[in-house]
Order: C-alpha cells, then sequence, then structure tokens
C-alpha cells in the first residue's frame, strides 16, 4: 500500500517538475489577450517559427473583461483585441500606448477597407463632441476584423427581397406600411434597438437626447417585434419562424458555413434567408492594441506587423467569419473564387457578397454613452415590451 | 464527539456568513444609495432619489406580471398536482420511489436546456414537425400560454412532493374510522384527507411561487422577450452595472419572500412537511 502511494507520488512530482520546466522554457514571450477561437493556430504556429517569440494566449468574453483585466494588472498583457467602443475608454483612461510604426514597415504596403477608415473617423467625432479632445485612432490601433449589421430576412416571404433592395430600413421599420403580418426580431441588446431605429429615421446613431429617444420610440413601436433574442434570431430566420431581424452579417455567414457544409448550395441557401445589408448601419471592429502594462513592446509590434501582412490576415481570416481589414488581404481572399476546393470558393464568395470592399455606404460604430442615457433607453425599450 | 459535529459545522456558518448574509446587508445598504459602476466608492451618498424606479410604469406592470404567472402557476400546480400526489398514495405499486424518480426525471437535465427545447418545439416549423409531420403544441411560442405552460411543467414537481409527504404521514386507520361510521369516500376525502394534507399544500405552493416570482429565465426565453417580469428588470439593471436599482427591486422581493415565509412558519411549525 505504502510503495503503492510513493509510485504515485513520484509520477505526480515528475509531472510537476515537467509542467514548471515547460513554463519556464527559455526565449521570449508575448501574452496576447484575445476573445476565444479568434485567432487562426497556424498563424500562431508561423509567427512562432519565423521570431522565436512564444505566444501565450488567454481568452476572455467581453470588452468589459478585457478592461478589468488590464485594470487589475494581474497579467501584463503585451497586446489586446478590444472592440471600439472599449478602445476609446481605454485610450480616454491613458490604458493604451501609442504605437511606434517605425517598427510596423508592413503598414505602408496596405491600405485599409473604406469602411475601417470611416469607422476610425466617427470613433474620433464622437470623442471630440463627448471630451472635446481630437484623437487619431490609429495612433493606437491596429484593425483586427470589422464587420457590419443588416437584415436578416426569409427569403420564402414574396417580395421582401425586393421590398428591401428599394426601401431598404423602412420596410424592417414601418410595419403598417410593408408587410403588416411579417414578423420581425430584434437583438435583446437596448442600444442595439435604439441606434437601427436611428438609422432609420436618418440621425446619427451615437446621438442622445429626449427628443431622439421618443422619436426612436415611436419607430420601435412602429416595428410590432415579435421576439427579442440574441443567437435566437438567426436560426427562426432560417427555420422560417421570422421574417425579419437586425443582427451582426456574420450572424448570417455563421449558418451559410454551417449549411454549405452539409451540402446545400449557396443559391438553395438565399433563396430560404439571406441578409440585407443597409447603405446606412451599423459596424464593429476589433482592434490590436497594447496596453501600459505591456513589458514586451518589441513582440507586441512584431506580432501587429506581422499581421499587417496581407497574406497572413487572410490566412487568419479563413478560421475567423469576419471581415479582414485591408484592401490587399481582401484581394487575397476573393481571389480563391475559381479554387476548386468547396471551401475556399465559398469563402470567396461570402466575402465578395457581403463583405465587399466598393460597397458604397456609411458605417457607425456604436459608442459608449453615458450610464445614465444608456439607462434611460434601457427604461424606453421595457416601456414598450411592457405595453 | 459533539464538539466534532460542531466544528463540521463551522465551514458552512462561515460560507454563509461571507456569501450570503453580508452580500444581503451589502444589498439593502446599496438599495438606499446611489452607487453604480461608474461612481468611485468615495462618491457613493446615501439617497432616495432612484426610489421613483418603483412606481414607473414598466416596474408596476413587471411587478403585476410576476404575481399573476407565479399565482396562476402555484394555482395550476396544484390542482393538477394533488391528484398525481393522491395517485401516488393510493397506488398499490411496492416501490413508490420508482413512481417519485420518474417525477423528478425531468430536473436530472440542464433547466436552460430543457426551457430552450420547450421553445423549439413550441415554435412554428420545428423538430418535431419536420420528424411526424405535424407541430405537437402549435405555433404558441412567445404568447402568455407558453410561459405559463414551461412554468408549470418545470415546477409542478415541487408542488407533487410536499404533498405527496404529507398525504403519506396520514395514518390509515382515520380513514377507515371514517369509513365505518358510514361516511362517503368522497366525504372522507374532503372531511379527513384534505385537511390533514394542507401542511403539504402550504409547503408547496411556496416552493412553487418563490422561484417563478423571482425568477426570470423561463419567461425570457418563453416569451421571446415579449412578456416582462420584475426578474427580468433586475437582471437588466446588474448587467448595465445601476447596482442600486437592482438592489432595490431585489430588496421589494425579498419582503415578498420573507412574508411568505412567514405564512409557512404559521402552518408548519415544526418545519416537517418541508422534508
Amino acid at each position: 500500500m505504502v510503495k503503492k502511494v510513493k509510485k504515485i507520488l513520484i509520477v505526480l512530482a515528475i509531472a510537476l517538475i515537467a509542467t514548471f520546466l515547460n513554463a519556464c522554457q527559455t526565449g521570449p514571450t508575448l501574452r496576447l489577450l484575445n476573445w476565444g477561437e479568434y485567432l487562426n493556430p497556424e498563424v500562431v504556429d508561423l509567427f512562432e517559427e519565423e521570431y522565436g517569440i512564444r505566444v501565450i494566449q488567454s481568452i476572455a468574453d467581453s470588452n468589459e473583461l478585457f478592461y478589468s483585466k488590464i485594470k487589475s494588472q494581474t497579467t501584463a498583457y503585451d497586446l489586446v483585441i478590444p472592440s471600439d467602443y472599449m478602445v476609446e475608454k481605454m485610450v480616454d483612461e491613458d490604458m493604451l500606448i501609442e504605437l511606434d510604426y517605425e517598427l510596423l514597415p508592413n503598414f505602408d504596403n496596405v491600405t485599409y477597407m473604406d469602411g475601417v477608415n470611416q469607422i476610425y473617423a466617427s470613433m474620433a467625432a464622437t470623442t471630440l463632441t463627448r471630451t472635446g479632445e481630437s484623437v487619431d485612432y490609429t495612433d493606437y490601433a491596429v484593425p483586427y476584423f470589422w464587420g457590419t449589421f443588416g437584415i436578416i430576412y426569409n427569403n420564402r416571404v414574396d417580395g421582401l427581397e425586393e421590398a428591401l433592395n428599394e426601401n431598404g430600413w423602412d420596410v424592417y421599420f414601418d410595419s403598417e406600411n410593408y408587410f403588416p403580418t411579417a414578423s420581425r426580431g430584434m437583438y435583446d441588446v437596448a442600444q442595439f434597438a435604439y441606434a437601427a431605429a436611428l438609422m432609420y429615421l436618418g440621425e446619427n446613431p451615437n446621438d442622445y437626447n429626449t427628443t431622439l429617444l421618443n422619436d426612436a420610440k415611436t419607430a420601435i413601436e412602429g416595428a410590432n417585434f415579435s421576439e427579442w433574442g440574441t443567437d435566437t434570431l438567426k436560426r427562426n430566420v432560417e427555420s422560417d419562424n421570422l421574417d425579419m431581424a437586425f443582427v451582426y452579417t456574420g450572424d448570417y455567414l455563421d449558418r451559410l458555413y454551417i449549411q454549405l457544409d452539409e451540402g446545400r448550395t449557396i443559391d438553395e441557401i438565399q433563396s430560404d434567408f439571406n441578409i440585407y445589408i443597409p447603405e446606412t448601419t451599423m459596424v464593429f471592429i476589433d482592434n490590436m492594441v497594447i496596453p501600459y502594462t505591456a513589458t514586451n513592446l518589441d513582440a507586441a509590434h512584431k506580432f501587429i506587423n506581422f499581421l499587417l501582412n496581407p497574406e497572413i490576415m487572410a490566412l487568419n481570416g479563413e478560421s475567423v467569419g469576419y471581415a479582414v481589414t485591408t484592401e490587399e488581404a481582401y484581394d487575397i481572399v476573393v481571389s480563391h473564387i475559381d479554387d476548386e476546393d468547396a471551401f475556399y470558393h465559398n469563402w470567396a464568395y461570402a466575402n465578395m457578397t457581403y463583405y465587399n470592399k466598393d460597397r458604397e455606404g456609411t458605417f457607425y460604430p456604436l459608442t459608449a454613452l453615458p450610464n445614465d442615457d444608456i439607462d434611460a433607453i434601457n427604461t424606453m425599450i421595457q416601456q414598450i415590451r411592457t405595453e | 464527539m459533539n464538539k466534532l459535529y460542531r466544528g463540521l459545522a463551522r465551514p458552512y456558518q462561515i460560507w454563509l456568513i461571507i456569501l450570503v448574509f453580508i452580500p444581503l446587508l451589502a444589498m439593502v445598504l446599496i438599495s438606499i444609495s446611489n452607487y453604480n459602476a461608474s461612481l468611485s466608492l468615495s462618491e457613493v451618498q446615501i439617497t432616495f432619489a432612484d426610489w421613483d424606479l418603483l412606481f414607473q410604469h414598466q416596474t408596476l406592470v413587471a411587478f403585476k406580471n410576476s404575481l399573476v404567472y407565479a399565482s396562476l402557476t402555484t394555482i395550476i400546480s396544484f390542482v393538477l398536482g394533488y391528484f398525481v400526489a393522491y395517485q401516488i398514495k393510493q397506488s398499490r405499486i411496492k416501490n413508490k420511489f420508482i413512481i417519485l424518480t420518474i417525477i423528478i426525471l425531468p430536473m436530472w437535465s440542464n433547466l436552460i436546456l430543457r426551457t430552450e427545447g420547450l421553445l423549439n418545439i413550441m415554435e412554428e416549423n420545428n423538430i418535431l414537425k419536420s420528424i411526424i409531420g405535424f407541430s405537437l403544441l402549435g405555433n404558441i411560442a412567445g404568447t402568455p400560454f407558453a410561459v405559463l405552460f414551461g412554468l408549470v411543467f418545470t415546477y409542478m414537481p415541487f408542488m407533487i412532493l410536499p404533498i405527496y409527504t404529507a398525504l403519506e404521514k396520514i395514518d390509515i386507520s382515520l380513514e377507515e374510522a371514517s369509513q365505518d361510521l358510514g361516511v362517503t369516500p368522497f366525504k372522507t376525502f374532503w372531511k379527513v384527507i384534505f385537511p390533514l394534507s394542507l401542511k403539504g399544500v402550504v409547503t408547496g405552493s411556496i416552493m412553487v411561487f418563490l422561484p417563478t416570482m423571482a425568477g426570470f429565465a423561463i419567461p425570457k426565453i418563453l416569451s421571446k422577450g415579449n412578456i416582462v417580469l420584475i426578474g427580468n428588470i433586475i437582471d437588466q439593471k446588474f448587467l448595465y452595472t445601476t447596482f442600486n436599482d437592482g438592489s432595490l427591486l431585489a430588496v421589494v422581493i425579498l419582503i415578498v419572500i420573507l412574508g411568505s415565509l412567514l405564512i409557512i412558519t404559521r402552518f408548519d411549525k415544526e418545519g416537517e412537511t418541508l422534508l
């Protein structure tokens, strides 16, 4: 018995030592704080091979967690990938280090997509109104992925597609005049509903005052939403239980790729359900930024520079359903359109159709409104739902 | 040995103090302050400024909804559950444990999973329709009926079990005596059995009423966000870090719960039917 225990202890000790040795592997490291399943492992392998820097990835599932993990300083992250409004907040609170573009030679060879430039301009504009300071967000951030929002719709409803293409937001919000029997769904996030209503009314979705709030309320009441959901929205449109919903374009692509995997063709899927992306719509962007806790600035810059390489960015896009941020990477993605491999063909097609770089439009990233405004918007939505 | 036993109770007592009593106290304090995530601790002060929340339209409607759904769920569970419990008591099967196990069987799977599954078969086009060709429940997702259905389906076992325990404790000779004295079986049930099982009914009612009153997940999923209960508002207030508003509403619910517990102690002094 005692012998057995001894044996087990020895094995455990060896395992423990092995773990420590592994962790103490010499050489520089890059501590990356990222979203889950948001970085192609092949990219990591290539990076580690080329620079001999080990990437240690931590995962968080909300921008607020990114924020608190940096603030608490328990781990010194070298690179973080937060979204638009969180970058605004982090710059506001001096939590980010300015990028050294001398260390990013690949930057000179790429052009950001038009939507990406618009997002940074919009972020600068909202910051100016809020704080009176002009900030150039490219000083701190390099775009990682971005994506639009759109109206996912049930194409089994006759004439809905044509109506959306012709009248856009009106079809979704004006349920009295367009498709009164169609069912409409909205994300269960009050600010999304408010922003969508303002875009329908031709206003800037980041503005807030009581007049706008009342107008938005009237608009949302007019849409007569029958479902306030999240992931259920895309699945219900797909299964013919809902006719329209305002969702991430990535939500649609997610279902599209799954159905393609099941062997259906793009035409078949599109004739069941599709997404319409309005000319004026909401967008999000995730950015590579260096927090003030960073200890390995060199590795962080090397990683950013590595991802700015169009080949690498396109490779990274293979495992993530969002849009690449540079025109050069986009060109590589869509060059697969004639690929015999169905995956690459579909991927190129989806990017060309839904994330086209030549798409003209106005793109608004949502800003972080003050708490009191958010509370008022939440209350407005609750009022609609308890009427 | 006695000392050792007392020692073993210590961990849970400490757990209670740290994770229940102190947070409870904090909740009460926060409910009379202006505390939210955008304030630093030094800016927090005692104020009743946000108490008008209690009388806002959406809060009142949500409270009304919570009360109505909790009451209806309790009544329906009682009417349907009582006779299930009575049948189990009357049944001649030796191993009643098996029947009770079957009743709590649904609780072995995750609540959210069960509710999402229920929602799916309440949709117009659902998994049943693609397998057997027609939809069993019709297109009721998002309606008040769907919410009520889900609540009763989930909480009915909490009604059946205490009633069964109370029924099982009734001495069979009381029933026999009643019949010996010439009382009809129907009258025996109403005059003898039912009054003696009342403790179980009260316990069961409380165990159904409380979670439905404070809960938010089932109504949120099955109403597709169209029916707002007080739990949904609390959920949202905390999600958006308006801690004082959320605490205030939670305290109000707490008072309702305390009131219910007072009722239970009136009916059930030894707390025996809780087991």
